[in-house]
């Protein structure tokens, strides 16, 4: 049997030429870009010496592509609003302070 | 201050900070693409030195006798359509116009779109070395929202050959273009893969 598959090397027979890998993954749960861009070479190989008879040489690709991905709510002070916890604070300082004095 | 009106006070403090909190949503966008591309596939008679071989001819030392090729993509963009097809050709849903155009061309950017393809194509002849075999799939589920989407494409080839002379090497070449990108900037995930082989078995013993 010869075999090979893009991964660097072959059963049964010689690879001359693998620049990358053509069965490869890329998978992220976290935000980011895993990106591998283009990637381009020549593949070259051969089998050993084969016996006379009939074969059956078969090749198989796939490509897979998943996502999934939810808009999840959380709460979060509103930025705008934030200057009136100041204002309220500073109030209640003054009024105690008032109130001591008084 | 007794502790019932400290409490009170304490208790009107907190509610008001809750009041002036607000829902916010996070974003999510997610795309995954994957593309396979093997073009001038090749096959020749090996000569053991790492140049190409002699052309393959019939009746010489090795003989392609016959070639069967299938295919089959399935797209599912949930909530819109799935879709399992067992031959080559361009299956999407969503906003397809740029997938349409080139199913195998690198996605960049961000996602602006909604759609889910899949695509299989092989083409060609191995002994003149034209033959060329795609699979490409992109996904891109719901930019800025919820969503799920898979794209999965299978292409597969084989050929019958006949070794009429023994010790003959069976030789391969070709170039490959291979894209891969899992983009995710949010809660989800993101999975894109290729793979690739071949095996040359003999047809009377499976070896």
């Amino acid at each position: 049997m010869f075999s090979f598959n893009g991964q660097g090397g072959a059963i049964g027979g010689t690879v001359f030429s693998n620049p990358f890998l053509l069965s490869e993954t890329v998978s992220t749960t976290l935000a980011g870009d895993v990106n591998l861009g283009v990637q381009t070479g020549n593949f070259h190989a051969e089998t050993a010496g084969l016996a006379t008879g009939s074969y059956k040489l078969s090749l198989r690709q796939n490509s897979l592509a998943d996502g999934f991905q939810r808009v999840e709510t959380v709460r979060v002070p509103e930025p705008a609003m934030l200057p009136l916890v100041g204002v309220v604070a500073v109030l209640g300082v003054a009024a105690r302070l008032r109130h001591r004095r008084g | 201050m007794n502790t019932n009106t400290r409490l009170s006070r304490i208790g009107a403090a907190a509610s008001l900070v809750a009041a002036i909190t607000a829902s916010g949503a996070v974003r999510a966008d997610v795309i995954a693409q994957s593309v396979l591309s093997i073009g001038n596939f090749t096959l020749k008679i090996g000569n053991g030195n790492g140049t190409l071989g002699d052309t393959i001819t019939s009746g010489g030392p090795i003989s392609i006798i016959g070639l069967t090729t299938t295919a089959d993509r399935a797209a599912d963009l949930a909530g819109t359509g799935n879709m399992s097809v067992g031959s080559a050709g361009i299956t999407c849903f969503g906003a397809c116009g740029s997938f349409n155009a080139d199913p195998y061309a690198q996605v960049t950017g961000t996602p602006t779109a909604t759609y889910v393809g899949g695509a299989p194509e092989v083409t060609g002849d191995a002994i003149s070395g034209s033959m060329t075999a795609r699979t490409g799939g992109t996904v891109s589920p719901d930019p800025g929202g919820d969503g799920t989407a898979s794209s999965n494409v299978n292409l597969n080839a084989d050929f019958e050959l006949r070794v009429g002379t023994a010790g003959t090497r069976l030789e391969v070449a070709f170039g490959a273009t291979s894209i891969l990108r899992a983009y995710l900037d949010g809660p989800g995930t993101a999975t894109a893969a290729n793979s690739w082989n071949m095996t040359l078995r003999n047809a009377s013993n499976n070896a």
